[in-house]
């Protein structure tokens, strides 16, 4: 059982953001419950919960397409463990994309 | 495998070593928490990030001793991307460092290619990705130029006066339309846009124009090159500098640094957020186009095996171009079509022969069309040119300067077989 929710602010950039209604800027409140907030499952839930079509854009398995940046609170999640990640109460969350850059 | 580390091949197999424990301190200074880290092993915090990115652009330029002790004008491609973004601000940060700090001497100015009307964009979202195109730019300090991409030359603008003409967009229009398949759109339209910055570059009296291709792009444009039988000219396509058009160097200074650091080099350093232009390619399936399967193959196996867009990309810099002379009428790169005994080209003309179980009709050789027009101009272009003329279903409609440079090829070759017998050729 759990009371209050988890409020985090997740970010588009680099061309992401089309598939999420060209927002850039995404607050969210997700719900406290007996599981732990991870990064895996956040990643799930965006799927499920914000994408209607083309989820292969940007989800690949249980983690984001290759190409696709993560970075939390300004730092690189290959520092914090990748999916493993558990969110904190005010994280930001960018999701970057650097396909077809240049 | 012909290279100078040692165990290459060994790296490639490798799959991704476990991921550093949290907390890792900078390996610069050691003092910082890291907050990004490339390459496997390379934990950087943002400082001393910033400062890798800022030393390894102007050791690059430096190098290269393109600029001196004269202010240089240059030119710098923006297409709003995170590479645009990061290459505008380590100029910036270059061009304004103090003389102890490696200044680089050099004017720059940015141009912005409006390509909106390939994608049936409106006239009112074409100005608005130039306003949003010029918020993020304008904060650098330097003239800010737009063009629309065309099929004749066009004049660069400041973007603030730019206009939409639609009767001049029709061109461009119906010579996309007429190509049949996205690869080769996409060479297409590669090539259209060289050739107008090469223009702009002219007309804004500047000799140097800077692409913000990084390794990633770099790697991509290698492999889907030679896919597309561009062997002769991946060297120039790829290299740092190109100076196929006369008067006008191409430089790729970001072409050391991956995706990831340019992108993330773009976020720590304070630049604004990226503007996205969409292309061709977006939202494009995997299996549209070679070079979306290029991009789709590398970026995934980089993910898995982290050396493979630095090995591809080191592989690439050992190709180099034979000079020919005559160059390309639409690359302006070298002709690769002479039929040498055992050559590549006599080869593929032969699969095709026994293939399709006809002789080419005309001298085209490459499709069994009879447009006059097209059998001419193919015998001034390269094997990869001749493929996109080729897919080009009325070859009238092709930039003007293409048709102009084919028509003098062919009279100076004409020429040359009638003095012919009076040359001193080179084995006498």
């Amino acid at each position: 059982m759990g009371s209050g929710s988890l409020k985090i602010s997740v970010h588009f950039g680099g061309g992401a953001e089309i598939l999420f209604d060209n927002l850039k800027q995404h607050d969210l409140e997700l719900p406290l419950d007996n599981g732990t907030w991870n990064l895996k499952r956040l990643i799930a839930w965006i799927r499920d919960n914000k994408m209607k079509s083309k989820q292969e854009l940007f989800v690949k398995d249980d983690s984001v397409r290759p190409g696709i940046l993560v970075l939390v609170n300004d730092t690189d999640w290959d520092l914090l463990g990748q999916t493993d990640y558990e969110l904190c109460d005010g994280d930001q969350v960018h999701f970057i994309s650097t396909l077809h850059g240049g | 495998m012909c290279s100078t580390g040692g165990d290459d091949g060994e790296t490639l197999l490798n799959p991704k070593p476990p991921l550093p424990e949290k907390g890792t301190l900078c390996r610069k200074c050691k003092t910082s928490k890291a907050q990004v880290i490339l390459q496997i092993k390379d934990a950087y915090c943002k400082e001393c990030l910033i400062a890798l990115c800022n030393h390894k652009f102007r050791a690059i330029l430096g190098k290269s001793r393109i600029f001196g002790n004269e202010q240089k004008s240059v030119l710098v491609a923006f297409s709003g991307s995170a590479s645009s973004l990061a290459l505008l601000k380590l100029l910036s940060d270059a061009v304004a460092a103090g003389p102890s700090h490696r200044r680089i001497m050099a004017c720059p100015k940015i141009i912005y290619i409006d390509e909106g009307a390939l994608l049936g964009m409106s006239a009112e979202e074409r100005l608005t990705k130039c306003k949003e195109i010029l918020e993020v730019t304008a904060g650098f300090g330097f003239p800010v130029y737009a063009v629309p991409l065309n099929v004749q030359d066009s004049s660069p603008v400041d973007i603030t006066n730019y206009e939409i003409h639609g009767n001049t967009d029709d061109k461009l229009k119906s010579l996309f339309e007429s190509v049949s398949d996205t690869t080769s759109k996409l060479d297409l339209l590669n090539r259209l846009r060289c050739n107008v910055l090469s223009s702009c570059a002219q007309q804004l009296k500047t000799s140097l124009v800077m692409l913000a291709d990084n390794s990633t792009s770099v790697a991509v444009k290698i492999l889907s090159g030679v896919s597309l039988g561009k062997g002769a000219s991946i060297s120039l396509e790829t290299g740092f500098s190109d100076s196929r058009h006369s008067d006008v160097t191409f430089l790729r200074p970001l072409r050391d640094f991956t995706s990831k650091e340019a992108t993330i080099f773009s976020i720590f350093s304070g630049c604004p957020k990226s503007v996205f232009v969409p292309s061709l390619l977006t939202m494009s399936k995997m299996d549209s186009s070679i070079q979306r399967l290029t991009e789709t193959f590398i970026v995934n196996l980089q993910n898995e095996f982290p050396s493979t867009v630095s090995t591809v990309y080191r592989t690439g810099e050992k190709f180099c171009s034979t000079p020919s002379n005559q160059p390309c009428a639409f690359c302006l790169g070298p002709l690769d079509t002479v039929h040498k005994p055992c050559s590549a080209l006599e080869a593929t003309d032969f699969s095709r022969e026994l293939s399709t179980g006809k002789k080419p009709e005309s001298s085209c050789g490459s499709c069994d069309c009879k447009n006059k027009l097209r059998s001419t101009l193919v015998q001034t272009l390269c094997y990869s040119c001749r493929l996109i003329v080729c897919s080009v279903d009325n070859p009238e409609l092709l930039p003007s300067t293409v048709l102009e440079n084919a028509r003098e090829a062919q009279s100076f070759s004409k020429m040359k077989s009638q003095i012919e017998e009076f040359l001193i050729s080179e084995g006498e």
